[in-house]
């Protein structure tokens, strides 16, 4: 009901408007009847005035040639009085008449009637009526004749033309006014409309301003939780998986276990959390580099087998022959969508098999369509929760959440993904027979059929399948995890012949927290000669104008000066002195697409993604160490 | 105003004199109208087939005042847009005339002593009751009242302010002339 005042307000104006236009023709169409009118009787009044003016000068004239008749004996007096008589009859008609006569002519009149008073005697009565008496009787009325006709030559050529004129020109201005006036109150009620709809989109810009500001607000505050959360979280997780890889007992290696998978399920929680407030603020970015779709697609099934076998359930992948052998757009986020797909099947599916069928649609315009099925034998979604599963924190009843875990966040990332990469993400399922997801995802021909990413380097969610995998403890060779990521390896004060090769001599390591800065000397132990520490911008400039590094390892996120800073000031330095670029490595939780860009444009070389695993750091060292051999 | 001081007697004797010599004889055939005993104040000519004369010369009836008397002779109350407030009228009906002179036509042209002429459709004599008024509020009216005769259509008040018969309604009538 909130909207009710502004519309009834909107109404008022619309009908008072509608009223006063309505008013306003009304009298101007009886306004211009009345001047019609007006000219109607003005018109009738000069016509019937000049009837009546002419036949009385006539009847003047007529008496004045009975009169000379009457002198010369060619009349008689009879003649005379009819004469007298219809002249009298003509001035008994302008007196009585209803129209308007101007006073000098009714003077006039006056003047011909006191003249007829005065002969009655000498024409009707009188024994005898001289043709001398006819002769003055006849000049006078010729003189009044003449009097009479010069008065109304000039009532009627000059003041009844003005008079006309001027009736013409009074209904002319009104209508004039009237005109303007229905011309302005037209232009009031659309300035006061203009007004009002101003205001109101002023209103509403602003409340919409204040909504985006509440939900920039609210996904900074999400971005900053989550990267207070991560930091400690990389300390306990990469201390975990370092003391696992000390010589454990059976009973403490299972501890160590559960201690790494509750805090990868906070990992992973968090980065739910992180990406639904993306979702919701429209800020989820897709990254747009090239790769094969069947190696990424076959590679996250692979992960998932072990927790199939755990669970004696058959999980199998068919990948259409016709994929193409390089595409383009975000692998991450597309194996974050089959990786939860088939972990939901997985869970909730205790007998039977998961099926993933990989299928690419002919290449069409807006790109390379690709439709990855996972069905399972499961327990089914009832037809009336289906539309609900998509929505956040729903799972298909409350029991559900207890039972399979998670937040009830993946399948809306997972709809959100699919559609922002034109797709859709849709379900058919029968409760007790099982669920069949449908992801479909538009992606774009790649030029080039490289794989330019690297498989290991998806993020956290990499951390569950490890977890699965029976640890043992193993001596293994220097080599960066294959396929699982993050293999154990033993470090090298435990191995003592085998020591690796150092593979870095100065390295400065730049982090504002002092876990991180502990998780990365234990991850580089054996394999840095010289490891420096700085706890922010300043210090890592002042430390590498002091000394040349082979390695920085940046924090970008830090108190005084953050990594960026830092970064641009060493680059300058080294322009200045001419020396050659030192490899400087931002190490963040911050890799969204613009994110990185800006700090390629600022001048650092490489990216490794926090929370670090112990494999891509390994992975840099070798390739610096291959790099160096070349 | 003018004074009352003239009897209408002497006006129509004085009119009849004058227009004596225009006369239409003293012919007393059996089948025209009498002749006209005292001055004539009203003729009709034209198509009609009863005159004064014998019936071979049947074009002019004249009228005195007596012969009017005796046609269809009403008194009514009426208003026109010449006068103010309602109007007792005499006369004789139109109609009563036109059959005394067995009138056949479809228009007739109306003419007053100053020789203004209006024309006048013969239906008009039966559909509006048409009086050849020769009294007005119990007194014969004189040539300065509009006499001797005016032809008077009965209106409402409400009726004259269209002025639908004005034009008709013409004064110091004296000479009809019926066209066939």
């Amino acid at each position: 009901m909130p909207k009710w005042p502004a519309l009834s307000g909107r109404l008022a104006r619309t009908l008072l408007a509608v009223v006063a236009f309505g008013v306003l023709v009304t009298s101007l169409m009886s306004m211009r009847a009345e001047v019609i009118e007006e000219e109607k009787e003005l018109a009738f009044n000069l016509t019937g005035l000049s009837w009546k003016i002419s036949e009385t000068i006539f009847e003047i004239k007529r008496l004045e040639l009975i009169l000379q008749d009457y002198e010369a004996g060619l009349a008689v007096r009879d003649d005379l009085i009819l004469q007298a008589e219809l002249l009298w009859s003509r001035v008994g008609v302008l007196e009585g008449s209803e129209l308007r006569i101007d006073a000098s002519i009714l003077r006039a009149i006056d003047t011909l009637s006191g003249l007829l008073t005065a002969w009655e005697h000498a024409i009707y009565d009188a024994p005898d009526f001289a043709p001398a008496q006819a002769a003055e009787l006849r000049a006078e009325v010729a003189a009044r004749a003449a009097e009479i006709r010069s008065l109304w030559i000039r009532e009627f050529l000059v003041d009844r033309e003005a008079m006309l004129r001027a009736a013409a020109l009074s209904g002319g201005a009104r209508y004039e006014m009237l005109a303007i006036l229905s011309v302005a109150s037209l232009i009031l009620y659309m300035s006061v409309e203009l007004l009002m709809a101003g205001r109101a989109q002023a209103r509403e810009r602003h409340l919409r301003t204040a909504a985006m500001a509440a939900s920039e607000a609210k996904s900074a505050f999400l971005a900053n939780v989550s990267h207070e959360i991560r930091t400690p979280l990389n300390g306990v997780l990469g201390m975990a998986q370092e003391l696992s890889a000390t010589p454990l007992s059976q009973e403490q290696a299972g501890l160590v276990d559960v201690m790494v998978g509750a805090g990868q399920l906070l990992v992973s929680t968090i980065d739910d959390v992180l990406d639904i407030s993306k979702v919701e603020s429209g800020h989820l970015e897709l990254e747009e580099v090239a790769f094969d779709p069947r190696r990424r697609i076959e590679h996250c099934v692979a992960l998932h087998q072990s927790k199939a076998r755990e669970k004696g359930v058959h999980l199998s992948l068919q990948v259409g022959a016709d994929l193409p052998g390089a595409v383009s757009g975000d692998p991450m986020r597309l194996s974050q969508v089959l990786n939860n797909l088939v972990s939901n099947a997985l869970k909730f599916t205790d007998a039977g098999g998961v099926r993933v069928v990989v299928a690419a649609a002919p290449p069409g315009e807006g790109g390379q369509a690709l439709s990855m099925s996972v069905s399972d034998t499961g327990i089914g979604i009832a037809p009336e929760t289906q539309a609900r599963i998509f929505e956040p924190f729903t799972q298909a009843d409350a029991g559900t959440a207890r039972r399979a875990g998670g937040t009830g966040l993946g399948l809306t990332i997972s709809r959100a993904i699919c559609r922002q990469m034109g797709g859709d993400l849709t379900v058919q399922s029968r409760p007790g027979e099982g669920s069949t997801f449908v992801a479909r995802v538009v992606l774009k021909a790649a030029d080039g059929g490289a794989e330019t990413d690297i498989l290991p380097g998806e993020g956290a969610h990499d951390y569950a399948p490890s977890l699965s995998v029976p640890r043992p403890v193993v001596v293994a060779p220097d080599a960066g995890g294959d396929g699982g990521g993050d293999a154990v390896v033993n470090p090298a004060p435990d191995t003592g012949a085998g020591a690796p090769e150092v593979a870095v001599a100065r390295l400065l390591l730049v982090d504002d927290s002092r876990t991180n800065r502990l998780v990365m000397q234990r991850f580089l132990r054996g394999r840095a000669g010289q490891v420096v520490e700085a706890v922010n911008g300043a210090e890592a400039v002042d430390a590498a104008l002091k000394e040349r590094f082979d390695l920085i390892l940046m924090d970008i996120q830090m108190p005084e000066m953050d990594g960026i800073e830092a970064t641009r000031r060493i680059r300058a330095h080294e322009r200045e002195t001419g020396q050659a670029a030192t490899l400087i490595v931002a190490v963040t939780a911050n890799v969204m697409t613009h994110q990185v860009k800006e700090y390629r444009a600022n001048g650092i070389d490489r990216v490794i993604s926090k929370p670090v695993r112990k494999a891509e750091i390994l992975a840099l060292l070798s390739d610096m160490q291959s790099l160096r051999a070349a | 105003m003018y004074n009352m001081r003239l009897a209408l007697a002497v006006v129509v004797s004085l009119f009849g004199a004058s227009v004596a010599g225009a006369g239409a004889g003293s012919s007393d055939g059996a089948s025209g109208l009498p002749a006209p005993e005292g001055p004539v104040i009203l003729t009709v000519s034209g198509g009609i087939g009863i005159g004064n004369g014998n019936a071979n010369d049947a074009g002019v009836a004249t009228f005195d005042r007596s012969m009017l008397e005796n046609l269809d002779w009403r008194e009514i109350e009426t208003h026109t847009s010449f006068t103010t407030g309602p109007q007792r009228f005499a006369g004789p009906t139109l109609a009563s005339l036109l059959d005394a002179v067995a009138a056949e036509g479809e228009t007739m042209i109306a003419t007053a002593i100053n020789g203004y002429f209006v024309e006048i459709p013969v239906a008009h004599a039966a559909e509006h009751d048409v009086l050849l008024a020769l009294d007005m509020n119990g007194r014969p009216m004189r040539v300065r009242d509009k006499g001797p005769i005016w032809v008077v259509y009965p209106l409402s008040e409400q009726e004259i302010l269209e002025k639908p018969f004005d034009t008709e309604m013409i004064w110091q009538l004296s000479r009809i002339e019926v066209q066939s």
